[in-house]
């Protein structure tokens, strides 16, 4: 009899055994997605935190350049904002750039009657559909100095996204970038899409799907991707503005 | 068996152990996470609150072209408080409502109903007191209590406040029950405080204020009309406009004295409608401080006759540890009148009656009643936008300093905002 209860209970602890161990490698497993949605959650925030900050005080961005009182935050200059108005409307603006998402902004006046001005900047389209992987909104208050006398109430929107199109047209930026400024010629990476690329060079565009973004550098042998996947891109830089891009 | 046993154990150990894993990285490992995220998120309030009431304050009006905060400055100085008052700024740009217009853009930033903003005045509290005093016999256990304790809370109160109090003693009358040590007695005059005096506290005899008709005391317990004949003639400063003034009774009689009858005579009310009147003209609030009648000592109003003082028939009173008829039983049975009287003096100008149950609460109440008053001219004068922040919301506050170019002092912004 005892023989025959051990004969029965080996196999099953070694099943419960078996079982208790795929749990744990899946909760492992769950554990660390989570994990890294919370990760990129808590980057998009930040980023997008900084960007209204450096947009809202940076003097090279929006911020009102006072020459001899105090500085104080949040001050917009009107001026800056015409020009980045017209500027801006299909990038984002230099001194606010970042190269892993992408953003448009909404610098909206508020008076007595509601909303008496608008100015928008930034990227004109964004990944969308399956190639969209997260996207945040939020705002600061801002104060619009027109003239000294002249102070308006005003709140900045931000659309902040993190898509393949960002990503991908981000490289391609970053790379150019660090080429102008002589820091590093070429560069490779792996980028995933969702759909097929497409490089508008007319217009100097990448487009992920129907979502295109303009780039700062034109790119030289490059026709895109027939299908979505992973993808390796190798770029060089050749002054003043080409990137050279290799599979 | 014991091999099954250990088995099962070690089975057991194996589970605790994978169970223990996973609650650890769930706890620890995403949690972090989603705690920074969480703090990031608050600190993002936090900073947008604070962000948005700087921009506000650096906006400017359109008409004025000056600074929202410029503008709360004047408005706390100038008692603008309400939605609605208007500043006149002068031939050019005309009337100005600062409170509604600071009140839109607080409602652009922060949405309707989210907010609660506060400023109180900058400037100290600004007080002008003036204590009529009853100097009949029953008093002296009172103005010997205010007579060791006032000057020094006169003194300390005057570093915080801007203040000045008169002490003013009705027409004397015999109050040879006043006993300095067993034998011998003294008269309620301004005399007691000599040496006590400052230029903060003065005392005057109401007779010196050369009050004639009408408004002329007519013995030691007339407060009415005394507090009349004070108000008509200011104190030794004179009224200051800007000032609180506060009208301070002490008594345990009705104004102008109590009648055998126990009733309330026509001259009770003559002498107290001229002390209302005169306090409702100057904005005065009257406090009336009735003292001790008897009627706590001996409720029934029955107390045994004594003879050693010449104030006879009366009941007792307690001064320095021994027993002194000074009341009598009609005076104590009039305590309730005495009270609804002191009540229709203190009601309309915004006062209340303070009533004492020992000689050493005199200074005491005066000193309440200061604080009291200072506390609700502070909330009257500060200027109070949107609506009070509810109890079940995480409120978000901010303090800030802002200046006040008139006088060239400073105030603080309190705001209050919920999502």
């Amino acid at each position: 009899m005892k023989g025959q209860i051990s004969y029965v209970m080996k196999p099953m602890t070694m099943i419960a055994v078996i079982i208790l161990l795929v749990f744990l490698l899946q909760s492992l497993y769950l554990n660390r997605g989570k994990e890294t949605q919370a990760e990129k959650k808590l980057d998009i925030v930040g980023t997008g935190t900084n960007i209204l900050l450096i947009l809202a005080n940076s003097k090279d961005c929006l911020a009102y350049d006072y020459q001899q009182t105090m500085e104080k935050a949040n001050i917009l200059d009107a001026a800056k904002l015409d020009s980045f108005s017209n500027d801006y409307q299909a990038v984002e603006p230099e001194c606010a750039r970042n190269y892993d998402f992408g953003w448009r902004a909404e610098v909206k006046e508020i008076g007595e009657s509601g909303i008496e001005n608008e100015w928008t900047f930034g990227t004109g389209d964004f990944s969308s559909g399956k190639s969209l992987n997260n996207e945040v909104n939020f705002w600061i208050p801002v104060a619009i100095r027109y003239s000294e006398n002249d102070i308006r109430l005003g709140k900045m929107d931000i659309r902040l996204v993190d898509g393949e199109l960002e990503k991908l047209a981000g490289f391609l930026d970053w790379s150019c970038k660090m080429g102008q400024i002589n820091r590093m010629t070429s560069s490779s990476t792996d980028i995933r899409t969702s759909y097929p690329v497409t490089y508008n060079s007319q217009e100097n565009k990448i487009c992920v799907g129907d979502s295109c973004r303009k780039l700062q550098c034109r790119l030289r042998y490059f026709d895109g991707f027939d299908s979505d996947g992973i993808h390796t891109l190798n770029v060089e830089f050749k002054q003043p503005d080409i990137l050279l891009v290799g599979g | 068996m014991k091999g099954q046993t250990l088995e099962m154990l070690g089975f057991l150990i194996l589970s605790v152990t994978v169970i223990g894993i996973i609650i650890f990285m769930r706890t620890y490992l995403a949690g972090s996470y989603g705690n920074t995220l969480l703090s990031l998120t608050e600190r993002q309030e936090t900073e947008g609150m604070r962000s948005g009431l700087n921009t506000i304050l650096q906006t400017t009006d359109p008409k004025t072209g000056r600074k929202m905060e410029e503008l709360i400055g004047i408005s706390s100085y100038t008692e603008k408080v309400k939605k609605g008052d208007k500043i006149d700024f002068g031939p050019g740009i005309g009337e100005v409502d600062i409170l509604t217009m600071l009140e839109e853009r607080f409602n652009g930033i922060y949405g309707e109903g989210k907010w609660y903003l506060k400023v109180p005045p900058a400037d100290k509290f600004f007080t002008q007191i003036v204590i009529v005093v009853d100097t009949s016999a029953s008093l002296c256990d009172d103005v010997d209590n205010i007579k060791s304790s006032l000057p020094k809370i006169i003194q300390d109160l005057s570093e915080e406040y801007d203040i000045t109090a008169t002490i003013y003693m009705l027409p004397g009358a015999d109050s040879s029950c006043c006993k300095k040590t067993g034998y011998g007695g003294y008269d309620l005059t301004c005399d007691l405080f000599e040496g006590k005096l400052t230029d903060n506290l003065q005392c005057m005899s109401i007779n010196s204020l050369d009050c004639v008709g009408n408004m002329l005391p007519q013995n030691e317990e007339d407060w009415g009309r005394g507090l009349g004949c004070i108000i008509q003639k200011g104190p030794p400063q004179g009224w200051n406009e800007k000032s609180t003034k506060i009208g301070i009774i002490l008594s345990d009689e009705l104004s102008g004295g109590n009648d055998d009858s126990g009733e309330e005579l026509y001259y009770n009310m003559a002498s107290l409608e001229i002390g209302k009147k005169k306090a409702e003209e100057i904005g005065m609030y009257v406090f009336p401080i009735k003292t001790e009648t008897g009627r706590k000592i001996c409720p029934g109003c029955d107390c045994p006759n004594y003879p050693e003082c010449s104030c006879a028939p009366n009941i007792c009173v307690y001064y320095q540890n021994q027993q002194y008829p000074v009341f009598s039983k009609i005076q104590c049975k009039m305590d309730g009148i005495l009270y609804s009287q002191m009540k229709r003096i203190a009601e309309p100008t915004e006062g209340d009656v303070y009533e004492l149950s020992g000689s050493g609460e005199a200074t005491k109440s005066i000193l309440e009643i200061i604080k009291r008053v200072e506390a609700e001219e502070r909330e009257k004068r500060s200027i109070k936008l949107g609506i009070p922040p509810p109890k079940n919301k995480k409120i978000n506050t901010e303090t800030l300093t802002i200046p006040i170019p008139l006088i060239g002092k400073y105030t603080n912004i309190y705001l209050y905002q919920w999502s």
